[in-house]
């Protein structure tokens, strides 16, 4: 059986937000080379936790290991410096900036690397080397997000965490996207997806973890998940 | 009644009026600074008509009134819709160009003051049940569609126009009825301490003016009865060395409320606590 | 003729302080979120210092950094106070107003209870220096020279800061989207206080010229400046840099020609008014708001 390298690892994490518990004791974890996908409705839990990963919320209880190290306590900074990135839902960029100035912020902790990086992200999203020169608040939605996640890679990430990537873009675009998450793990990235689409989540990931209400509910390889008739039922709209 | 204690409760009347004139526009957003130029201004013109005129008072006073509404009204045609910050310029500059053109006019008596304003009969009274009729008439306004507009605008002003609310009309009306109430105040001031001088309309009274708003509760008209009885009160029991650093204090309980308690002294949720709880069950 | 040449000299001089400490508090608008109405009260604070630095010592050198150093404490005194609002409220620049214009009023007071009795104190005319041009009653000082050139200068190095170093690219990125500044991995506290630093120093080096310009401070000196430096802010457009690089230079020249033909007083009010109706005229300022 071959060695599963651990990269990140989660135990009994809980998350509060005052009185509403929004994660509730979470195991959870993510091998080098895997893409684990976090399936569950709106309001599941699911970005919490990816917040808490990075620091952004911090934790009530529970531990984070990332690459062996604790960082539960660490500053989101720190973190990102590690090699722990997010894209977050939404496509979040500078939209005052251009293209270009948007990727060199993400170059933030990895500026000695940047030529090689920044061709690598204008290789997996060319109309972005199209546009760079221009002012990012003018590309339309599908290619902000392109932009978002140009913009985590080029911090070289050894983990890449991943919120609802196809929320709010159409269809076409939606497929495009989940080609490039499955491009990318074939690089050799590990991520880690949290989606509300779960059937393209499971199709693009080796294993799953489906959350409710804060916690997980189902665990296991996302082959079998797809084929499970309750998961079907209940996440995947019938058989 | 002693001395100390008619000016207690009269200058308190006059903030309360004040405070709340401040507190309509504030319901959008807005803080309109309008209304310390326009009270300066009723002020010294309600001095003038009873010293040099004999207008009677009830005539001053609906004057005041009346100049408030349509000082208000010409400005609002410019700013009834402009962002706060734009309001705030407004209202300042216009502030410092009364100030100073009050200190450079001997007719009404320049830096030195204005003096020997008529006195009225009970004006004590009167200032209270003005205050009473005042303070009705916004919590008629606070509990009419104009406050819930009002209260949609001041969160989101976009989701406000989605909802049919002509944010222009809304913010010249309190804007007109907050400079109607702060002429009045003029008045009501210039007859309570038959002197007047510019040092006074300045900004140091926005600024106390704001900490009146701001301790006392923005959300709500009744924070600022609260708060303006205290800030007028307390410095009363201080010894006069801390009295003349006034200023740091009010300065100081700015920053501390909106750090502690941003909402102010009463809140919505004390408000919220003392309605009659609605239940479904018939 | 000549009179005329030198009014506008000394116009330019005046206008320039006036675009260093718009550009100041436009920088904190645009990067820290934040209004600081106090920003004004704290270059005059800062002239004190100078004063009374000057009054122990001869040293010219010491007495730029005591001033420098003044703001620059300042400023990042005010930093915790600023944070804590603007994550209590999303991004409200309301509060930040009301909490600055009680920042103001205190510095204000303290001002004028403490040093003098609260009337004005003169710099020693070696600071302003002597008199450069001279025809008849106008003059030119030296001081306006050192002020006129220090402020292009000082507002160069900051505007390239700003768009052309990296340092410059990280203030903005947090000032548009703190979330995602984050997610890059600035370090957002760290990289504030640094803004609020910057505005110091900047806010340090108005406060020298300025002194050397005026050769005089008064506690209310920062009431006067501070409602021409709002006023030429929401004429330019609140956050545009350009704006108010423009609409500096015009009030200070607009001011020192009203100042050579009428009464002292009246002139304020002629570049109020008519800050008033421009304002009134075109809400969003001349040049377009950049928030």
């Amino acid at each position: 059986m071959k060695k599963k390298n651990n990269i990140l690892k989660i135990e009994h994490l809980s998350v509060a937000y005052g009185p509403i518990k929004a994660v509730k004791k979470v195991n959870l974890e993510v091998n080098q080379g895997e893409c684990v996908a976090l399936i569950g409705a709106n309001g599941a839990g699911k970005t919490s936790l990816l917040k808490s990963i990075l620091g952004i919320q911090k934790a009530e209880k529970g531990n984070i290991f990332f690459l062996g190290n604790d960082i539960g306590r660490k500053t989101t900074d720190k973190i990102v410096s590690l090699g722990l990135c997010l894209i977050p839902e939404g496509h979040i960029i500078f939209s005052s900036m251009t293209v270009l100035e948007n990727l060199q912020l993400g170059a933030y902790h990895n500026p000695s690397d940047f030529d090689e990086n920044i061709k690598r992200v204008f290789n997996y999203f060319p109309i972005l080397q199209e546009r760079s020169g221009q002012i990012a608040g003018t590309l339309s939605g599908g290619e902000q997000q392109m932009l978002s996640m140009g913009r985590a890679l080029m911090s070289k990430p050894k983990l890449i965490l991943v919120d609802e990537p196809s929320l709010g873009l159409a269809p076409k675009i939606v497929t495009d996207i989940f080609d490039i998450i499955l491009e990318l793990n074939r690089e050799g990235y590990s991520i880690l997806l949290a989606e509300q689409n779960a059937k393209k989540a499971l199709e693009c990931s080796h294993r799953c973890y489906v959350m409710k209400t804060g916690e997980i509910a189902v665990a296991g390889f996302s082959r079998e998940l797809m084929d499970d008739p309750k998961i079907r039922q209940a996440y995947l709209g019938g058989s | 009644m002693s001395e100390i204690l008619y000016y207690f409760l009269g200058f308190t009347a006059i903030y309360i009026l004040m405070g709340w004139a401040l507190y309509l526009p504030y319901r959008v957003g807005q803080l309109h600074f309008l209304i310390v130029a326009c009270m300066a201004i009723t002020a010294y013109f309600g001095g003038f008509a009873a010293r040099e005129w004999n207008w009677p008072f009830v005539l001053i006073l609906f004057a005041g009134i009346f100049m408030g509404a349509v000082i208000a009204f010409v400005f609002s045609m410019a700013i009834g819709k402009a962002p706060c910050f734009t309001v705030v310029i407004v209202g300042l500059t216009s502030v410092f160009i009364i100030k100073t053109i009050i200190e450079n006019w001997r007719l009404l008596g320049g830096t030195v003051g204005f003096f020997h304003i008529p006195t009225v009969n009970n004006l004590l009274p009167i200032i209270y049940i003005l205050l009473f009729v005042v303070g009705f008439l916004i919590y008629k306004i606070d509990h009419s569609r104009w406050g819930r507009a009002a209260s949609v605008v001041f969160v989101d002003s976009e989701v406000a126009v989605t909802l049919g609310v002509d944010i222009k009309k809304l913010g010249m009306f309190f804007q007109i009825m907050a400079c109607a109430i702060a002429g009045m105040a003029g008045i009501l001031d210039a007859f309570l301490v038959n002197s007047l001088s510019p040092e006074f309309f300045t900004f140091s009274m926005i600024g106390y003016l704001m900490c009146i708003l701001f301790v006392g509760g923005y959300t709500t008209m009744w924070g600022i009865i609260l708060s303006a009885f205290i800030l007028q009160g307390i410095p009363l029991l201080f010894p006069s060395e801390i009295a003349s650093w006034r200023q740091v204090i009010y300065g100081a309980l700015l920053v501390i409320i909106i750090l502690i308690r941003p909402e102010g002294l009463i809140t919505r949720k004390m408000l919220w606590g003392l309605k009659p709880k609605v239940s479904y069950n018939k | 003729m000549e009179i005329f040449i030198a009014q506008l000299v000394s116009g330019i001089a005046l206008g320039s302080i006036y675009v260093l400490l718009v550009t100041g508090f436009n920088l904190m608008l645009l990067v820290a979120k934040i209004i600081q109405f106090a920003y004004p009260q704290i270059v005059v604070i800062s002239m004190y210092t100078c004063w009374g630095v000057l009054q122990l010592t001869d040293n010219k050198f010491l007495v730029i950094l005591a001033g420098i150093a003044v703001s620059i404490i300042l400023n990042i005194l005010s930093e915790p106070i600023f944070r804590k609002i603007t994550t209590t409220q999303g991004v409200d620049i309301n509060a930040s107003f009301v909490a600055s214009m009680g920042m103001a009023m205190v510095i204000m007071d303290i001002m004028s209870h403490s040093i003098n009795y609260g009337f004005p104190v003169a710099f020693p005319s070696e600071w302003v220096g002597g008199n450069l041009l001279s025809f008849g009653l106008i003059t030119v000082s030296k001081g306006q020279l050192y002020a006129l050139i220090g402020s292009i200068i000082a507002v160069l190095i900051f505007f390239y800061l700003l768009y052309r170093t990296n340092q410059g690219r990280f203030f903005r990125a947090i000032a548009e989207n703190r979330f995602a500044a984050c997610l890059v991995g600035i370090p957002i506290i760290k990289t504030s206080v640094f803004s609020y630093f910057i505005v110091g120093v900047l806010g340090g080096i108005t406060a020298i010229l300025f002194s050397m310009l005026i050769g005089s401070v008064s506690p209310w000196l920062g009431e006067f400046v501070a409602l021409k430096m709002l006023a030429v802010s929401i004429v330019a457009g609140l956050g545009n840099l350009k704006g108010g690089l423009v609409c500096g230079l015009i009030l200070g020249i607009l001011e020192t020609m009203a100042m050579g033909y009428i009464s002292g007083s009246w002139s304020n009010v002629i570049a109020f008014v008519v800050m008033l109706v421009v304002v009134l005229i075109k809400p969003q300022g001349l040049f377009g708001s950049k928030i």
